[in-house]
């Protein structure tokens, strides 16, 4: 394998991170990362999405008329997201209730049509697929990294499974939206200090 | 000009692909979903332990329930097991989403046999979880005379445990329920029961 390719394969598990380091996609985060099982079939959710959507313009990116690639984005995203959701509502209807619009919503994710922008657009197949995977599996494993934590200290829980046994009382404020916030912006700031000391 | 043509042309492929696309997911979605409205005559027949055939849902289930449509709402009240007892689908705002409950209330109309979550989107985890059986087990005969109660503590037979870390979204749900037993009371006043 290339070097560059090596290079686009690491970039967004740290450098590019979609969370920790660009912050892009952070409505979804915020919501539905206080359980652990919810969390790991969002980004299954966008990581497929996100793949499909960033090898799909790729492909098309000689035909896509440069004044309306936005709209063009917009048609593949939702029609890839729609279909995302109805597939879950068929297998996993128990898991797509409780993640209720926020699969929709992946539609207005930037991370997906950031990737086709800023990457896909102007790249290869193989090097957008590999662009869109390891940008994916950086925002997969922020948010689960997010959500044990979310999960363990929320309600004591990991997978729904009690790990605690009631040895502390359930940090609530952790399992709602706003909790997020502080949890992330911590988060935030421990891999800007990781980063820093790196770059030294 | 060409220009233009060659942009509307591109637009006009890539959304018919993506239409044509959808229908098919949606026909085939909707084909599952019409057996769903066929799950939840099952839903109901299975809350009784009646035994019902796939094939011939429609008919097993109206052998056993009569119906009772009044404006918006239908009433099945049982007319075998559980006789005279009612069974409706009634929905109502949560916090964030519509709430759509299957209720099934005793023959003296006066308790609650059991309550089925069937659409809901509130916060996945907190207001969410009251599609779990530790929150909907509650219900089983419970009293809503003078009214349902969700409470921190329950303690007297018309109250139940809110979800905690969720009020909101509990108190919808005793909104939704006590709402929908008066609407009930006002509908069936003149349906009598069979002997």
């Amino acid at each position: 394998m290339s070097l560059k390719r090596k290079k686009i394969l690491t970039e967004g598990l740290w450098e590019n991170n979609p969370i920790f380091r660009m912050t892009l996609g952070l409505c979804s985060t915020l919501a539905v990362t206080n359980l652990v099982e919810n969390t790991v079939i969002m980004s299954i959710s966008v990581l497929v999405t996100l793949i499909l959507n960033s090898v799909i313009t790729s492909l098309l990116r000689h035909l896509i008329p440069e004044r309306v690639r936005m709209i063009a984005y917009m048609v593949i995203t939702s029609t890839l997201v729609i279909m995302v959701d109805m597939v879950l509502k068929i297998f996993l209807p128990d898991i797509s209730k409780q993640l209720g619009p926020y699969v929709a919503l992946i539609i207005t994710n930037c991370i997906i049509m950031g990737r086709a922008e800023a990457f896909a657009i102007n790249n290869g197949v193989v090097d957008s697929f590999l662009d869109a995977f390891s940008v994916g599996t950086g925002y997969s494993l922020s948010l689960i990294f997010l959500a044990l934590i979310r999960e363990f200290l929320g309600f004591g829980t990991i997978w729904g499974f009690e790990i605690t046994a009631n040895l502390f009382e359930p940090f609530k404020l952790l399992t709602i939206p706003p909790g997020a916030f502080f949890m992330l912006g911590f988060l935030i700031l421990v891999t800007n200090v990781i980063s820093r000391r790196r770059k030294r | 000009m060409f220009k233009d043509l060659k942009v509307i042309f591109f637009m006009a492929i890539l959304s018919s692909i993506s239409i044509t696309l959808l229908s098919i997911g949606d026909s085939i979605y909707q084909e599952i979903n019409r057996k769903s409205f066929y799950q939840i005559y099952g839903q109901i027949m299975s809350g009784y332990n009646m035994p019902f055939n796939e094939e011939s849902i429609e008919q097993d289930f109206f052998n056993s329930f009569r119906e009772v449509k009044k404006g918006t709402r239908t009433y099945y009240l049982s007319t075998s097991t559980d006789k005279n007892s009612i069974v409706y689908i009634t929905e109502g705002p949560g916090l964030w989403s519509i709430i759509k409950l299957l209720i099934r209330v005793d023959s003296d109309r006066n308790y609650i046999r059991d309550v089925t979550v069937l659409e809901q989107a509130e916060t996945p985890g907190l207001g969410g979880r009251i599609t779990e059986d530790e929150f909907l087990d509650q219900f089983h005969g419970v009293l809503v005379r003078p009214e349902l109660l969700v409470v921190k503590r329950a303690v007297n037979k018309n109250e139940v445990d809110a979800i905690s870390g969720a009020t909101m979204t509990s108190r919808a749900v005793e909104d939704i329920i006590n709402g929908s037993i008066m609407e009930m009371d006002r509908d069936l006043q003149g349906v009598t029961d069979v002997p």
